[in-house]
């Protein structure tokens, strides 16, 4: 009999299941780019109706395939009952009575697997097939019976922990890259035919799918590992342990991270101390971080087409970042109880280091920008430094607060507690670093001189949400501590004092910048530069003088007919049909009268919209515009730029 | 002419040094007797099957080995020891082929050839990964189970 573990393993959450997700997010985010691409060629465009036909091209290999195998596996297997292993036939159905499965697998022989057993199937009709000769140990004696109830026994465990689902994912999606890879090349080798691309272009792009073919292989292999050492202890739990020790052998095994199952040395020594289990491999944390990194880049360039690039930045890096935050706390947690409980040193620079340069190689690597001319993570020294900083403060945020949660719960028992409020706080606290560091590198992608990018990050780095960051990894770090001493009702009062009076703070010291809006028609414009100077602001009832953005024209201007109060919101958006930038500037109900009003007076004559004194855009009518909304266009209007001059209308 | 076949010799063999295999003989040691080659390559190879069990080297059953074994002894026999292809045809097809012989002549074997045949068998067992004492206890049941054979016992 073992004796107990001293950690409770199972309370601990798995690394794995947010290292799927994340390469879920990067191996998704391709296909959804190469359906959109497809849709993007048929008649109609890229509406949704397209999309999700097209998203069928690159599943339905990967989908097709695996059902193909099961085919192939169900047809040179035969059911157990028919074969002479009468006996083995009796202990498997016993020991699957024994394991209560939701679904009974259909147990068939393999005559040509040998000694070889595994389950696979479908999750709805799961397949559990055997070799000849481990069905012949049940019968060889005591000791061939009890290895081969521990096999049966590993085996349903697969089972009962919904492996073959999580297996079935993890195929399907490593099976999807060679189809997205395939229109990579396809369009790597176009541009090199018809285009002004080079030969270097199509192997950047070759090398860009093997990489995520591997990284997802990669992936794949390591759930395998995990899941086995799972099935082992679920095995002993319940069966006998000799057995399962006297299966898997003791051999050391060379390139254990290539391989499915964990060497029989490394079994062997996870049954003895389970809590080696929680050791996360920096490996694994740097294979979820090139996921990520290649997620980012490739989401990014999706949502920016859908909505204005702020807003496709600040989403793209919440959707991407707080999987990769889990995965990372996750990872961090594990190896902080073990390590504290072996009495080492958890290795937070290690793992800070690790997700940094993962990071900055999946954001190399994503397909579909990179063959499409796009950009990858810019390598400027700030920006990378930014990253670096975020990283290591993440980690070792991390690591205090499961440090502070370890000195209560050594063994783990609790757990649940700890998690209740860590995961929460690690989704905000990621969701919002990410969201930041995203932000910055998307301005620098789209228009790398662009000062909006400052204006946006500062935005979000002195916002409410910092103030209740600050708050969270201070009460998450410090709070275990304090827990015993001072009583709950008094940090609550505490806590809500010191958010109100950061919140008083933030608002005392920044100042709300309104500008002045207004549009008014334009009498006479007279090309030039801007002498004198414009007049001092007049009454909106006033007519007044002002010159373009540009200083190429200046303008006498009637009295305001719209003006600030009419304005309910100004956002930059990229025109669907020209690739350019816009402001697009949502009128108030009164305001989208008025507005109507004066293009019906104004039918080929000019508007123009003054911001602060100058006219950003002097448009002709051409015929009355009804509706809530209109297009500030400049040439040359970057996202940058687009962005600036909507912050300045709303006032940001 | 009275034949000896690849699959009675490793019944034999088995039936002598693991009986409990015998109820198991016919479907285990199919794959061994039919496509010798394919099934060597299978049993070195090890098993790394996802979601499988990654099966150790210390249970194993010993009628995979002893198939294989007898199948290089009856090859040998049949061919006289390496000695000149004699007898046909089919015979320097099979060994151009590398295709193992699946009978062998039954006769009065010398014992200088019963001394070839117990080397042959110790030294493929071996080669298949079985221990010293217990190759040489295989290589002895081989030469018994001929002897069987010849003097049509069994």
């Amino acid at each position: 009999m073992r004796p107990p573990s001293r950690l409770e393993v199972r309370s601990f959450p798995s690394d794995t299941t947010p290292l799927l997700v994340l390469l879920a997010a990067m191996v998704l985010s391709n296909v959804l780019f190469a359906a959109i691409w497809l849709a993007g060629l048929d008649y109609g465009g890229a509406t949704v109706g397209n999309v999700l036909t097209k998203l069928e091209i690159p599943l339905s290999p990967a989908l097709a395939g695996w059902g193909l195998l099961v085919w192939w596996r169900l047809r040179r297997s035969i059911p157990l009952a028919t074969t002479p292993f009468t006996e083995a036939a009796a202990v498997i159905g016993r020991l699957v009575a024994e394991a209560r499965l939701k679904t009974r697998p259909d147990v068939r022989l393999g005559p040509r697997l040998g000694r070889r057993a595994f389950v696979t199937g479908t999750p709805g009709r799961p397949l559990l097939l055997m070799g000849p000769e481990l069905l012949g140990l049940c019968t060889t004696g005591e000791r061939g019976r009890v290895v081969f109830e521990a096999v049966v026994r590993h085996e349903l465990a697969h089972l009962r922990a919904g492996d073959l689902t999580g297996y079935q994912v993890v195929t399907v999606l490593r099976a999807t890259i060679p189809t997205t890879g395939f229109f990579v090349l396809l369009t790597a080798w176009l541009g090199l035919v018809y285009d002004d691309a080079s030969a270097a272009d199509v192997l950047v792009a070759a090398g860009c799918v093997a990489v995520q073919a591997l990284i997802a292989e990669l992936v794949a292999r390591a759930y395998l590992r995990a899941r086995e050492h799972q099935a082992d202890l679920h095995a002993t739990r319940y069966g006998d342990e000799e057995g399962l020790l006297d299966a898997i052998g003791d051999a050391p095994v060379a390139r254990s991270w290539l391989r499915r199952h964990p060497g029989g040395a490394a079994r062997a020594s996870a049954l003895a101390d389970p809590g080696r289990l929680l050791a996360t491999a920096p490996a694994q944390l740097l294979l979820g971080a090139i996921a990520a990194g290649s997620a980012l880049i490739t989401l990014h360039h999706l949502l920016v087409n859908a909505d204005s690039p702020e807003n496709a930045a600040v989403l793209t890096g919440v959707l991407v970042g707080v999987p990769l935050a889990l995965f990372a706390a996750f990872g961090i947690w594990r190896a902080t109880w073990r390590a504290t409980t072996a009495g080492e040193r958890p290795r937070t620079v290690l793992s800070a280091a690790v997700l940094f340069m993962g990071l900055v190689v999946g954001g190399r690597i994503a397909l579909f920008p990179i063959a499409f001319g796009g950009k990858g993570l810019p390598l400027t020294w700030p920006l990378l430094t930014a990253y670096a900083v975020a990283s290591l403060l993440l980690c070792l945020w991390l690591t205090a607060m499961g440090r502070a949660w370890y000195r209560h719960d050594p063994r783990a028992r609790r757990l649940r507690v700890f998690l209740a409020y860590a995961v929460p706080a690690t989704a905000i606290v990621g969701g919002w670093t990410f969201a930041v560091l995203w932000t910055w590198s998307a301005h620098l992608i789209d228009d790398p001189a662009s000062t909006a990018a400052r204006s946006t990050v500062r935005d979000l780095a002195f916002g409410v949400i910092p103030v209740l960051v600050v708050l969270i990894v201070a009460a998450t770090t410090a709070g275990p501590a304090l827990r015993s001493r001072v009583p709950l009702a008094t940090a609550i009062v505490g806590a809500l004092a010191a958010a109100g009076g950061l919140y008083w703070l933030h608002d005392a010291v920044t100042t709300t910048r309104v500008s002045t809006v207004e549009i008014r028609e334009v009498l006479t414009a007279t090309p030039g530069g801007c002498t004198p100077p414009p007049t001092p602001r007049p009454a909106p009832t006033e007519r007044r003088t002002a010159c373009a953005a540009d200083g190429s024209e200046h303008y006498d201007l009637g009295p305001a007919a719209l003006t600030t109060v009419d304005v309910l919101t100004a956002a930059a958006v990229q025109d669907t049909g020209s690739g350019s930038f816009v402001v697009e500037v949502t009128l108030t109900p009164d305001g989208a009268t008025r507005w109507a009003a004066l293009t019906e007076t104004l039918v080929n004559k000019r508007a123009a919209i003054v911001v602060d004194d100058v006219v950003e855009s002097a448009p002709y009518i051409a015929e009355p515009l009804r509706g809530a909304q209109f297009q500030i266009s400049q040439p040359g209007m970057t996202s940058g730029t687009a962005l600036a001059l909507a912050d300045r209308i709303t006032g940001r | 002419m009275t034949t000896v076949s690849v699959h009675d010799l490793a019944k034999r063999v088995v039936e002598a040094v693991a009986p409990s295999e015998l109820a198991s003989f016919e479907p285990v040691a199919a794959p061994y007797l039919d496509h010798p080659a394919r099934a060597e390559r299978r049993l070195r190879r090890g098993d790394d099957d996802p979601l499988g069990f990654g099966l150790g080297d210390a249970v194993e059953m010993v009628t995979p080995v002893v198939a294989l074994v007898s199948g290089s002894v009856i090859t040998a026999l049949s061919d006289g020891f390496g000695e000149a292809v004699k007898g046909g045809v089919g015979k320097v097809f099979r060994k151009l082929t590398k295709r193992r012989a699946v009978e062998a002549p039954v006769r009065a074997w010398s014992e200088d050839e019963l001394a070839k045949v117990r080397a042959t068998a110790l030294v493929r067992a071996k080669a298949l990964g079985v221990r010293e004492a217990k190759a040489e206890a295989l290589a002895d049941a081989i030469v018994v189970a001929l002897l069987l054979e010849r003097d049509g016992r069994g």
